[in-house]
């Protein structure tokens, strides 16, 4: 089986915990490296809270430490939504393990120089270090398959009515990341608003086995929707897109990013067309819940 | 005692005449890197220029880094019509430099530079300032261990727009997050460096120095001069950046006030202008200390001192 090699860059975050969970136990996918980054919690907790993943699943892979704080806006975080250590609700065990001398940036180069094939850039949290990449080492550009990023919206914001919050944490990251020309899948909040999980599903988790009952606790716990209502699993979308596209509806489409004045961190697209004689992006505009539903559990089930 | 410095340059003729101020024998700067970025040309351009002035006047075990190739957030500009298609047009140089650049990332060097050292390193960059920004994003802990930075840009006036000169309008984004990281910084704006200006008179004197590093100056002073009669209509052209590298050999050059400078980074006519509070309307602590007079006759005398010391071995 031909395995996708990714690297996760993201800022854990119970919805980060939840795509990093798939991907670390995913036949499919092969994760080169985890970075990480400030956004949801400081990036000292996002670093620990991606070891901790990690150490709960015993697997290889190295977690380096990226950005402290955006490009050139000051930092605000998202506890609200994630709890004070940016995954309350499961009590890790301690453990030893270590995150890597690496600053991210240079971690990333590093694979990116060691790869034969093109690796797909996961980027779940602030377009922070991915920036940075790109403008220390912009020769990776043609390591980068494409860049699958849960951030942005056509349709309306989660931090005010026009930005997402991924975006609108560090805004000039994101604008230096979409004038890449580094192909890119958004999944923003057009279809991960779609993807909920429903309460059903929801309900079924802590009979599923102790990655379940690990993710009850963190869902229990998040404020991304509801149970009752439906979870928002947002950045759980980039890996399914990764891992079923025919099961995604996207766009090809133009997007910028505003990084001046109220609408600062939307995404705005040339929707008709008419004003770009190009496109940069993949917008995902609708998902398969049914089946978004029970992939999950399966995926869940079949960790244990 | 010697002070450490970190030059972060864009050569570039005002900045080959400050690294070679710099690295004279009358010097008591210890340069432990010099950096590159883009800004007068392409930074690969600018980083081969560093090169081969390094070659010129032998200053083999000093590192050489390439930085970013671009600005943060705006596109790229260069100032060809200043500096010539190379950079550095004028002086006959070797195509291809004996020195190399090391295998780092200049923003890189910069970071391990200042985070290994004992808080004594000065930073004195006199190109955009993407490089120092960028450092300062990406390990913010070097930002209290920079012990001042000397930096040439700006101005209560402009030299590319009416309003902004080159370095800071080039990355203002950039010049935004220097000018508020709390960082000392002392700064040669075009207030200051339009009086560094290198007259006939001062070219003449420094031709009658024979050695090869000042004919190479000299060179660079006649293209120059031409460039500046052409574009801006002087009588002689500025000697911008080397007030940076004259002010830490010897202070007393220049007259400084203690004022606040932020700069515009939104403007529709006054993108990358540096706004100095010279009547404290703002009542912001100060962040700069700002030059406003150079003393004419010191200056020189300095930088033919320096191209004289070049008859002995080079340090």
């Amino acid at each position: 089986m031909t395995k996708t090699p990714i690297i996760i860059d993201t800022d854990p975050g119970i919805d980060d915990a939840a795509a990093i969970t798939v991907a670390l136990n995913d036949p499919k996918i092969d994760v080169q490296l985890i970075t990480t980054m400030a956004g949801n919690v400081p990036v000292e907790k996002t670093t620990k809270n991606a070891l901790n993943l990690v150490e709960f699943y015993r697997k290889d892979v190295e977690v380096a430490r990226g950005a402290a704080q955006p490009l050139l806006r000051n930092y605000e975080d998202a506890s609200y939504y994630h709890g004070e250590s940016g995954m309350d609700g499961y009590e890790f065990p301690h453990h030893e393990r270590k995150e890597s001398d690496l600053h991210a940036v240079q971690a990333m180069k590093k694979v990116f120089d060691k790869s034969e094939e093109p690796i797909t850039l996961v980027a779940i949290g602030a377009l922070t270090n991915v920036a940075l990449l790109l403008m220390e080492y912009p020769e990776v550009k043609k390591k980068i398959k494409e860049m699958v990023i849960m951030g942005g919206s056509l349709s309306s914001g989660n931090v005010n009515s026009a930005a997402e919050f991924n975006i609108y944490a560090d805004p000039h990251a994101a604008k230096i990341a979409f004038q890449s020309e580094i192909p890119i899948v958004m999944a923003g909040l057009d279809v991960t608003l779609k993807a909920l999980l429903y309460p059903t599903s929801f309900e079924q988790l802590p009979s599923l086995g102790r990655t379940g009952n690990m993710l009850h606790g963190l869902f229990y716990h998040y404020r991304g929707g509801s149970p009752e209502t439906g979870l928002q699993l947002h950045d759980v979308c980039t890996l399914f897109y990764i891992l079923y596209p025919e099961k995604v509806e996207t766009k090809d489409l133009f997007v910028e990013v505003a990084t001046e004045g109220p609408a600062i961190g939307a995404t705005i697209a040339d929707l008709h067309q008419r004003q770009q004689n190009q496109t940069n992006t993949k917008v995902c505009v609708d998902i398969d819940v049914d089946f978004f539903n029970e992939w999950f559990l399966d995926s869940i089930r079949t960790i244990g | 005692m010697t002070k450490k410095v970190i030059l972060d340059c864009d050569p570039g003729h005002d900045d080959a005449i400050s690294i070679i101020l710099a690295a004279s024998n009358i010097s008591d700067l210890k340069i432990e890197a010099i950096t590159t970025v883009a800004g007068n040309v392409e930074v690969e351009k600018n980083t081969q220029n560093t090169l081969k002035v390094c070659d010129m006047i032998g200053l083999t075990d000093v590192p050489v880094a390439q930085g970013v190739e671009r600005p943060l957030v705006k596109e790229r500009e260069i100032a060809e019509e200043i500096h010539g298609d190379t950079g550095l047009d004028g002086p006959d140089l070797p195509e291809i430099p004996t020195k190399q650049a090391i295998d780092q990332h200049g923003v890189d060097l910069i970071i391990e530079k200042v985070l290994n050292a004992g808080d004594d390193i000065t930073l004195v960059p006199t190109g955009p300032l993407t490089n120092i920004a960028l450092a300062m994003i990406k390990e913010p802990k070097i930002i209290p261990k920079i012990k001042e930075i000397v930096l040439m840009g700006g101005g209560t006036f402009g030299n590319w727009t009416p309003a902004a000169e080159f370095n800071i309008y080039v990355d203002a984004e950039a010049a935004n997050v220097v000018f508020n990281s709390g960082v000392p910084i002392s700064m040669f704006a075009l207030d200051v460096t339009h009086q560094a200006i290198a007259t006939d008179e001062i070219i003449e004197q420094l031709s009658n120095i024979d050695n090869a590093t000042a004919h190479f100056v000299v060179e660079l002073l006649v293209f120059f001069k031409k460039t500046y009669k052409e574009v801006f209509g002087f009588s002689g052209p500025p000697i911008h950046d080397a007030c940076t590298v004259a002010y830490l050999l010897d202070p007393s050059i220049f007259k400084c006030q203690h004022v606040r400078v932020d700069v515009e980074t939104k403007g529709e006519f006054s993108y990358g202008m540096t706004v100095v509070d010279k009547l404290k309307t703002t009542g912001k602590d100060p962040n700069v200390h700002f030059a406003y007079e150079l003393n004419f006759d010191k200056f020189w005398d300095l930088m033919t001192k320096a191209l004289q010391s070049y008859q002995t071995q080079p340090n």
